[in-house]
Parts: C-alpha cells; sequence; structure tokens
C-alpha cells in the first residue's frame, strides 16, 4: 500500500495530463479546420464575386470562365501600347503569330508537371541550367519572345518597340509602361521589410529602365559569377545600356555582331531595388556587391514582372508559382503550377497513372513500356494521353584529330559508316530521333536538310580504311599501319558517360561492328566529373557527347581553329580547317539571311564531310499527359515544354 | 564511472578531428571539381564560364588554397617562369593537360606569386615579361575579408580598402604589340607599387610557419566550423546547416520509426524462437528473417509500391513522398494522418530489412542464457516456465540487443539513400547522395560530421549502457 500510494498519485496525475492534452489537442484541431474553411470561403468570394455557390473542387477553386481565343489571333494579345509601335516600319519586333494560350479553354486550376531535380537556386543571372531559366520566364519576361511557331520572328514583350539607325550598332528600345514588380515573397508581417515597399499599388515597384541597366552593371562586374559570368562572353560587343528616360533604353555596341540583337532581346530585367541590399535593408559595398549578388538572400526565391509568381520552393519537395493576378499582359491560364520534385524517373509514369501529376516527359525505356507495349489504353486509363517534342539537342561522338590515327577524315567516315545509327536509334532509342548530320539543330534553316547521312555500310568502311592505309598485314584480324616508323594497331577506347544503359548497349553494338571491319575499340565508361576531365585535358581518343544549341548556333566557339589551341575549350576534338575557320567568321558580320543559308550550308557541307564528330541523332522526347488539359505545344526553342502555352480543356477530377 | 565518462568524452575530441580530416582528404582529393556543371545524359550547353569569374568562385570557397599544409612561400623564381611558359604554351608542344595544371596552378598561388613576378618582369624574353606583368594583375589581388561575422562594419570599412587597391592594379597589363614605351611604363609601375608594399609579399620566418600551418583549406574550413559556421553549399549557395536541419526532421521520422518498430518485432520473435530452439517453427522464422533480409530494400521498395499504390491490384497508398503537396489548407490532426499515410509503406521496406539481423541478436542473446546456471535454478525451484523466460533469461539476454542502439545512432540521421530515393522523402540520404554527384563538399561534410558525432555519442552511449544494466561491468 505505501508503495502504491505514490504510484497512484502519479498515474493519476499523468492520466489527467493526457486528457488534458488531448482535449486541447481537438480543440486547436478544430479552430485549424474552422479557419481552414473559412479561408477557402473568402478565397472562392474573391475569385467569382457574389454568386459563388461552393462547388469548387479540391484541386484549387476554378473560376469556371471558358475564354475563347479564337478572336485573339495576330495582335489581339499585345497591350495598347505595342500595338501602337506595330505602326512603326522600322521597329524590328513583329506581331504575334498566335496569343499564349490557344483555343478554348477554362481559365485556373492548378497545374502539376513533376521535377527531377532542385534547381540550383530561382536567380536566372546567378543560377546555371535550362531549368532555372525555364523558371524565369514563368516569373520573368524578356524584353522580346521568339515567336513559338516562327522563332525567326521576335514579338513585343518589356520592348515594344526596337529600332535601330545606324544598322546595329546603337539601338533604341521604347519599354512597356505600367509594368509592376512582383511583391517579394517575404515576411511583410514582420516589419523588417517595409523598406523594400515600392511606391506603386500595393507596395510595388514599376519596372524602369534603370532594371536593365542594372543587368549592364552585373554583366560588367567580373565578381558576378555564374550564369552571368556564363553570358559576358556574348556581351563584349557591347559598350553600355544607358536609361535615356524612365521607359526608354539606348544600347551601344563598339562592333555589329551577328549574336548582338539576340542576346540583348532576351534579357530579363534585375531589380536593383532588391538586389543590392542585404536582408536588413543595408546596401551592399561598391568594392563587394558582385560578390554579394552570388550568395544573395533572394535568389532561392523568385521575381519578376511575370506572368507567374514565386509561391514556394521546398527543398526536395516541390516548387510552386502563382498566377499574377495583377500581370500586365494576357492574364495566365493557370491559378497554380505545382511542381513536385521527384528524383526517381522511374517513378513518372507510376505518379502520372495515380492521378498525382497531369503532364511529364518520359524515358525511352518508358516509352517502350507504357505506350509501344500497351495493348489497348496506355496505363490502362483512356484519359491518358502521350505525344513527342524534338528538342535542338543532338548527339555525336566526337574524334581526337589530334591523334594520327584519326586525323585522316577517310578514317573518321569509315568509322561512321560502321556505326548503324538508324538500327539503334530504333532499337535502343525505341525510335524517339532522327539521324543527324550536321552543326546545326535540324529546325533552322542552317541545316542543310537534303545533306543525307553516312550509310551503315561495313563494306565501304573497309574499303575506306584500305585506301587510308590500314591493312590486316599481320593477319590478327585488326588492322593496322606503320605510323612513324611504329606499327600500330587499330584500336582505341571510347569514352563515354557511364549512367546511361542506353549508351552501353549501344557501345556494344558498334564494338561489334567495328571488329568486323577490324578494329578494335574498348568502351570506356566514366562518370560525368571524371568525363568533363578528360575532355578537357584531351585525353580520349573518341567521346561520347551532345551539344545543347541554342536557336542562333555561333561556330567559333566549337569550330574555330583558335579555340582548339586553348585548354578546356570547346573545340575539344582540335578541329583545324582554314576554310572553316573563314566561315565561321563571315557569319558573324553577315547578316543577309540568304548569304547565311549559303553559308552554312557550305558549312554544314564542309563538317559532313570531314566528319570531326560522327554526327548520330537528335533526340525526340516523349511525353504523357491526362486529357483534361488541352494538347500541350511545344516550342521548338527552350523551354520546349513552356506551360504559358498549356491550358486546362476542362476541370480536371481529383 | 563519471571519471571514465569525462575520459572518453576527452578522447571523442581528437577522434573527431581524425574523422573530419580522413573525410576531408578523401573528398578534396577525389577526381572531379565542385561548380562543374551537372549533366544529365553528357549534354552540354554552349555557355563557358569566364576564368576569371571560376577564379573568384574558387577564393571564395578556399578551393585555391592547398588542402593540407602550405608550402607556397618556398616557390622560386625558375618554377614560376616555367609555369607561365607551360601555361602558355610557349614551346609549343605543351600537352593540354600540362597547360591547365600549369594555368590553375598560377590561379591558385595568388599572392605567393607576386615577389618572382617582379623578378620576372626583367627576364630576357619579352614574352615572359609580357606574361609576369600580366599574371601579377590576378596575383596582386588581395583577398576580402569576410564579414559575416565579427565586427561587420570594421570588416566593411577594410573591404572598402581591399577593393580600392585591387582595383588599382587590375589594368596594369598590356598585350604583346603595345609599344615598348607602354610596357616599360606599366613595368615601372610595377615596381614601385611593389617598393610600396613588399613587406605583404615577403615572408619572415614566422609568417612561414603559420602558413605552413593556416593557409590551408583545411585549417579554413576548422575555423569556420569552430565558429559554427558550416559553409555555404557551392551548388545552391545555402549556408548547408539550413539545409541539413530541415533535411533532418524527412529522415529522422522514418528512420526512428522503422528502428523502434524493429525492436518491437524482432525481440518478441527472436525470444520466441530461442524459446523454441531447434523445432519446426523456429525453422520456418529463421527461414523466413533470411528471406527478408536478403531482399534488397530498392526491390522491396518497389514491389511494395507496384502492389499497393500502383492500382494493381489496389492503390491504398501514395506513391512516395513524405506527405501531400496541399499541407497548408490541413489541420494538424489531418496532417499527422497523411503522413502516417505516407509513410507506412517505406517504413514497412525499411523495417523489413532491420528486422532479420536485430532477432537473431535477440535469439542469440536468450539461447546463451538459456544454458545458464542461474536459469536451471529457477527452473528448480519451481517457477512456471514464462516467469523463467521473461524474468530471468530475457533480462540478461537482452544486454547485447540493447547497446546494438547505440550503432544505430548514425543510421538515424544519415537516413537510407535507396529507401529515400524510391519513396522519394526528401530527406539526408537523398541530399548527401546528391551533393557526393555535385562535389558540394560543404554539404558532404555537415553530412558526414554530423553523422560521425552521432557515431561517437553512439559508441559511448552503448559502452556506459553495458555498465548501468550489468553490474557486473565496471569501469573503474
Amino acid at each position: 500500500m505505501s508503495r502504491s500510494g505514490p504510484n497512484g498519485v502519479v498515474i493519476g496525475a499523468l492520466a489527467l495530463i493526457l486528457v488534458g492534452t488531448l482535449y486541447n489537442a481537438i480543440q486547436i484541431n478544430n479552430t485549424e479546420q474552422l479557419g481552414i474553411d473559412n479561408q477557402k470561403k473568402l478565397d472562392e468570394i474573391l475569385k467569382n464575386g457574389v454568386r459563388t455557390s461552393g462547388q469548387a473542387g479540391s484541386g484549387g477553386s476554378f473560376s469556371g470562365e471558358m475564354v475563347n481565343n479564337a478572336s485573339l489571333m495576330g495582335e489581339g494579345c499585345l497591350t495598347d501600347q505595342a500595338k501602337a509601335d506595330q505602326a512603326d516600319p522600322t521597329n524590328i519586333l513583329s506581331k504575334p503569330s498566335q496569343c499564349r494560350a490557344k483555343g478554348d479553354y477554362v481559365r485556373g486550376g492548378t497545374l502539376r508537371s513533376v521535377l527531377a531535380s532542385d534547381p540550383r537556386g530561382l536567380n536566372p543571372y546567378i543560377a546555371n541550367g535550362a531549368d532555372v531559366t525555364e523558371y524565369g520566364l514563368l516569373m520573368n519576361d524578356y524584353m522580346a519572345e521568339r515567336d513559338i511557331n516562327n522563332p525567326d520572328n521576335w514579338l513585343p514583350r518589356l520592348a515594344t518597340s526596337v529600332t535601330t539607325a545606324d544598322d546595329g550598332l546603337t539601338y533604341i528600345i521604347k519599354l512597356q509602361e505600367d509594368v509592376y514588380w512582383h511583391k517579394p515573397a517575404v515576411d511583410w508581417d514582420s516589419g523588417n521589410f517595409d523598406w523594400l515597399k515600392g511606391d506603386g499599388p500595393d507596395g510595388r515597384h514599376e519596372f524602369v529602365a534603370d532594371d536593365y541597366v542594372f543587368v549592364w552593371d552585373m554583366l560588367q562586374n567580373n565578381q558576378v559569377a555564374g550564369r552571368t559570368a556564363s553570358l559576358r562572353n556574348y556581351f563584349e560587343a557591347m559598350d553600355s545600356i544607358e536609361a535615356v528616360d524612365e521607359h526608354t533604353l539606348k544600347v551601344t555596341y563598339n562592333e555589329r555582331l551577328y549574336t548582338n540583337l539576340a542576346m540583348l532581346l532576351e534579357l530579363a530585367p534585375v531589380p536593383r531595388w532588391l538586389f543590392m541590399y542585404d536582408q536588413d535593408g543595408r546596401e551592399y559595398e561598391q568594392a563587394t556587391w558582385g560578390l554579394k549578388l552570388n550568395e544573395h538572400w533572394f535568389n532561392q526565391r523568385g521575381i519578376g514582372v511575370g506572368p507567374y509568381k514565386y509561391a514556394a520552393w521546398e527543398s526536395g519537395v516541390k516548387l510552386e508559382f502563382e498566377a499574377n493576378e495583377m500581370y500586365w499582359g494576357e492574364p495566365p491560364a493557370f491559378d497554380r503550377i505545382l511542381r513536385p520534385i521527384v528524383k526517381d524517373q522511374n517513378a513518372f509514369p507510376r505518379k502520372v497513372k495515380a492521378g498525382e501529376i497531369d503532364i511529364t516527359s518520359i524515358q525511352p525505356e518508358q516509352y517502350k513500356t507504357v505506350v509501344l507495349d500497351a495493348d489497348g489504353e496506355i496505363l490502362d486509363n483512356e484519359h491518358i494521353q502521350t505525344t513527342k517534342f524534338s528538342t535542338l539537342t543532338y548527339f555525336y561522338m566526337g574524334w581526337n584529330m589530334d591523334d594520327p590515327k584519326f586525323s585522316d577524315k577517310r578514317v573518321r567516315q569509315a568509322m561512321t559508316m560502321s556505326f548503324d545509327r538508324q538500327g539503334i536509334i530504333d532499337s535502343v532509342f525505341h525510335g524517339l530521333g532522327t539521324l543527324h548530320t550536321g552543326p546545326y539543330p535540324k529546325q533552322v534553316a542552317c541545316y542543310d536538310k537534303s545533306i543525307e547521312p553516312y550509310p551503315y555500310d561495313i563494306d565501304a568502311a573497309k574499303a575506306l580504311l584500305e585506301e587510308a592505309g590500314w591493312t590486316d598485314s599481320d593477319g590478327d584480324g585488326i588492322r593496322d599501319k606503320v605510323i612513324d616508323g611504329q606499327k600500330m594497331d587499330f584500336e582505341f577506347t571510347f569514352l563515354m558517360y557511364g549512367s546511361s544503359t542506353e549508351y552501353e548497349t549501344l557501345a556494344s553494338i558498334w564494338r561489334e561492328a567495328l571488329l568486323e571491319v577490324g578494329v578494335k575499340m574498348t568502351p570506356s565508361p566514366v562518370e560525368w566529373s571524371t568525363m568533363l576531365k578528360k575532355m578537357d585535358e584531351r585525353e580520349f581518343d573518341v567521346y561520347s557527347g551532345a551539344w545543347v544549341p541554342g536557336w542562333d548556333t555561333d561556330l567559333m566557339q566549337l569550330w574555330h581553329s583558335t579555340e582548339a589551341d586553348k585548354p578546356q575549350s570547346s573545340n575539344r576534338i582540335g578541329f583545324r580547317n582554314e576554310e572553316a575557320d573563314k566561315i565561321a567568321e563571315e557569319l558573324r558580320r553577315t547578316f543577309d539571311e540568304d548569304r547565311r543559308t549559303e553559308l552554312c550550308h557550305d558549312f554544314h557541307a564542309l563538317v559532313h564531310d570531314e566528319q570531326p564528330y560522327t554526327f548520330f541523332y537528335a533526340r525526340e522526347r516523349p511525353v504523357l499527359y491526362w486529357d483534361h488539359l488541352n494538347e500541350p505545344q511545344f516550342s521548338l526553342n527552350w523551354p520546349y515544354q513552356d506551360k504559358r502555352y498549356w491550358s486546362f480543356q476542362s476541370e480536371p477530377e481529383r | 564511472m563519471i571519471q571514465y565518462t569525462i575520459k572518453r568524452l576527452l578522447l571523442t575530441i581528437p577522434t573527431f578531428f581524425a574523422i573530419s580530416l580522413i573525410i576531408f582528404l578523401v573528398l578534396n582529393v577525389a577526381p572531379g571539381k565542385p561548380g562543374a556543371q551537372s549533366s544529365g545524359q553528357g549534354e552540354s550547353t554552349t555557355g563557358q564560364e569566364q576564368k576569371e569569374s571560376y577564379r573568384i568562385f574558387k577564393e571564395q570557397f578556399n578551393l585555391d588554397r592547398p588542402i593540407l599544409l602550405n608550402t607556397r612561400f618556398n616557390l622560386d623564381t625558375a618554377e614560376v617562369r616555367e609555369m607561365l611558359a607551360i601555361s602558355s604554351n610557349l614551346s609549343g608542344e605543351e600537352g593540354a593537360r600540362e597547360r591547365i595544371e600549369a594555368s590553375d596552378d598560377l590561379d591558385d598561388y595568388g599572392n605567393y606569386l607576386v615577389q618572382h613576378l617582379l623578378v620576372l618582369l626583367d627576364d630576357a624574353d619579352p614574352e615572359i615579361r609580357r606574361l609576369a606583368a600580366n599574371q601579377l594583375t590576378a596575383a596582386s589581388q588581395s583577398r576580402f575579408v569576410n564579414d559575416r561575422r565579427g565586427d561587420a562594419e570594421a570588416a566593411r570599412e577594410q573591404n572598402r580598402e581591399i577593393g580600392k587597391a585591387n582595383d588599382l592594379v587590375k589594368t596594369w597589363g598590356y598585350t604583346a604589340d603595345a609599344p615598348d614605351a607602354d610596357k616599360l611604363a606599366i613595368h615601372k609601375q610595377w615596381k614601385d607599387w611593389y617598393s610600396k608594399n613588399e613587406e605583404t609579399y615577403v615572408y619572415s620566418a614566422g609568417e612561414k610557419l603559420s602558413i605552413f600551418f593556416t593557409d590551408t583549406r583545411f585549417f579554413k574550413y576548422w575555423d569556420n566550423l569552430l565558429h559554427l559556421d558550416f559553409g555555404v553549399s557551392t551548388v545552391d549557395r545555402k549556408p548547408v546547416l539550413d539545409t541539413v536541419l530541415s533535411k533532418l526532421k524527412y529522415s529522422l521520422s522514418l528512420t526512428t520509426t522503422a528502428v523502434i518498430l524493429a525492436y518491437i518485432i524482432a525481440v518478441p520473435t527472436g525470444i520466441f524462437s530461442a524459446v523454441k530452439q531447434g523445432k519446426p517453427i523456429d525453422s520456418v522464422i529463421t527461414v523466413l528473417l533470411f528471406v527478408m533480409y536478403s531482399l534488397p530494400t530498392f526491390f522491396t521498395g518497389t514491389v511494395l509500391l507496384k502492389l499497393l499504390s500502383e492500382g494493381d491490384p489496389v492503390a491504398w497508398f501514395p506513391t512516395g513522398n513524405f506527405q501531400s503537396m496541399d499541407v497548408g489548407a490541413m489541420t494538424t490532426w489531418q496532417s499527422t494522418k497523411d503522413i502516417v499515410w505516407h509513410l507506412i509503406l517505406p517504413i514497412a521496406t525499411y523495417t523489413s530489412t532491420a528486422l532479420a539481423a536485430l532477432s537473431r541478436y535477440a535469439r542469440t542473446g536468450v539461447i546463451d542464457v538459456i544454458r545458464a546456471d542461474y536459469i536451471r535454478t529457477a527452473r528448480a525451484k519451481g517457477l512456471s516456465e514464462p516467469v523463467v523466460i521473461l524474468k530471468h533469461a530475457v533480462r540478461n539476454g537482452m544486454i547485447p540487443v540493447l547497446t546494438l542502439l547505440g550503432g544505430l545512432l548514425p543510421t538515424l540521421v544519415a537516413g537510407s539513400v535507396v529507401i529515400e530515393v524510391i519513396f522519394n522523402i526528401p530527406g539526408m540520404g537523398q541530399f548527401l547522395f546528391s551533393s557526393i554527384n555535385l562535389r558540394d563538399y560543404n554539404a558532404v561534410m555537415a553530412v558526414l560530421l554530423a553523422s560521425s558525432s552521432l557515431a561517437l555519442m553512439g559508441i559511448l552511449l552503448s559502452d556506459l549502457s553495458y555498465a548501468l544494466v550489468d553490474p557486473r561491468i565496471s569501469f573503474d
């Protein structure tokens, strides 16, 4: 009794506390529920006006407004200012061929599209990566944008008019007025960020010419690293960006180059009032602001003047954008864009099937099991559709031309001919690609479609090697040749990216074919950082690579002989050709489109004949999507999956 | 006991230091460098970062310093001359690798080059003279001081001065076709400048000793560590500590639950099979456990997902993630339910592999004890079998199983890479894996140091718990 006494008291007290806590928890929970319900109602009322009848689905409320875009073709979706500036015949910018979301659509809802990795940041001037560019475009606008249907045309965005009086040495750019920056995503209630408030409506800052002058300041400051550092090379011909007045820019160049205009027009503005200050609102030192910018506290969030604004980024979980209700241009088609982060790409089809995402691109192997091998419906669901889009990326094998074995173009041609490219596209990549023959993406005029790819022809390859002096003199099945007084067997290693099963299969197919020709090839799969090092140090016979070119391809970096002598340059293969140099230099300064096409085609033919690369294929990427989306339209240029052009056909059932 | 604990605690300090040294060395010596572009399938974009910016990047992350010991004050002028010649390929026959190495070295040596470059301004070869002057513009740049800690205002003031000094000398280079008079003028500028700043670039014996140990990556890392600064990620430039802490909740809730669950299941099973030792039911349990043990987690995980969440046959569970995406609209109770619902499959996968080993330990522990004399005594004095087993045998038999807990501590933090990837849980395992791939030194160091300090704690705790559980063991 004496022992259980105090025990009883303790247990009783504990029980009491437990009951109390439980009661408390239930109370709090109910209050939370109440709060959430009220917030929902409030959102609906704000969204739909007074006539709401609580029908909103769980996947985000729909305005239910059908938008008919048929009447909005041509210049219909331009702002009044841009329309007026179209009257100026010297304006470089032209009318759009379509509005963003095409055809009829339902405005609202959440678009969910999966993401394979976290971005390196959300400031596209600091963080490198194509994905960052894509998010940058959701949140911000360029001066002008390539037309989705005809990327050679420039559409007015933040610039309504771009003119040049002296043939491209000076540009006068008129900027769109009445544009406001997003309100930065900070904790406004804390009162610590009052210094960030602007003079515009709701404490926003107006977008002005100085936001571009700041970009020029960043480009000039060597301390600013990351993407700005890569961009810097393309702005060497630029002298200055000056603000003539609040909405007019003057841009001057010291040399007229073909790439100047595109690089300029695809600049997005950066707010000086945010990025020149630390978290407490103190301005950075003139001596170190460039360094500070690399680690700026706002680089993890995003800001812009674009159709969607930053909502949330939880590392490894999701990236989320919401519609900018004050967007100055065409209103965005979705309420939210949610990008759940899923690191295991094998899981993508599973997520589509479970209805957790609306659209995703998939891997070739998945395309085979999910789409090609599907008897009947894809993933057993009639609402899941598939489509493909082509990319600018082309794959190739680069030959080390400083190696005496590969300095003869006949040898390189023979290597290409013993590589069954079409067969591999069909069997290994399941038809997701087309043969490629030259240094340009297929979509542009520079690519000469009349050039026939080398055939897969073992006998021709043998003949070419014989011609080049490679014979099997000792009868061991491997060809040999005497080079510099030394007998050399034709053996080489194939440096390739190791984490790709497709490339493993490809290498063994090629290896077999080469053995038949009398050449011994050893695949050497390595991890990317090792591969990069070996390529920089030119320690390879042949490597597998891919280029992701832009719409305009400047040939200097990849093909000019001066680059071949620089270590760590992109001309890793050591391609030196006088005629190629001449064309590359001339193309930089040629502006007549017909002459350009002529020169490009000459270059294409030259490179095809020389085969410094075994040009392989241009990739197509398959996509799975739910049919509550309108059939997605893909851009010819990056970002291919431009979500600003997508919309819902009907409200998704969730 | 207390004395022993203190002794052990003190011992953890050098152990931790040694661990950090080894991890740091392995990490820094491994091929690959931070800041390189990641790649999906070997694609590369055609943009190239400027050399100057990469130099600044290296400087910011101390990557230009030697890893462990610094002997750069011992350079001699001939060496510097050779590096200049190789990096610019004056002989015309240097390989790409040598040239990259030489020019990287020149970048990294920075201030240590100044006194030698000054001598080379008078070299017989005009090319070397030009290279020396141009290299000086970079080598004479002083490093900005860190104004993130300590007296920020003084640091700002200092940085203003450094910035001014750096800007002054930045432009004192020239091209090969510059007129001779200009070249000479610049040389003179350099010499005047050097005579004013000479003491900064010539080192006394004491300074050399200090440089030898302190002007290194490892020292700077520890210097920051002692200020509780784990550094900034080279990938997303966020402070590493923040990221690690945000990942911790995911890993911890997964692994602790799984480990507790594994104990709850494994211990009774182990006792049960010990009691039934040699009987068919024991063999059945043994076989079952070994099957579970030998199924790799990626297999179990994928099969569970396929069967229970993809809809063939059923879709009871979500296809991964830690919780639903729209947590904002949930009450605490709902979101707890939501997390549990999401974690059932990953926990089941984790537990299934952890089970087998634990229950084997439990079984052996009990079997060892069951043969002991005092158990025979207990039986002899007429106690019922359950009392004999549960009260006498299990208590002592469980000692090894309990002490295993100590060893499990670090896995609680480091998580399980495979499970986190398959079930898309954004925990430490996933983070560690991707950081290694991206050569994010600071991130990898932070995760590994966190888990190794826990390992040290775990070992200490398990040693101490021996004494606590078993009075026969004493450390004094």
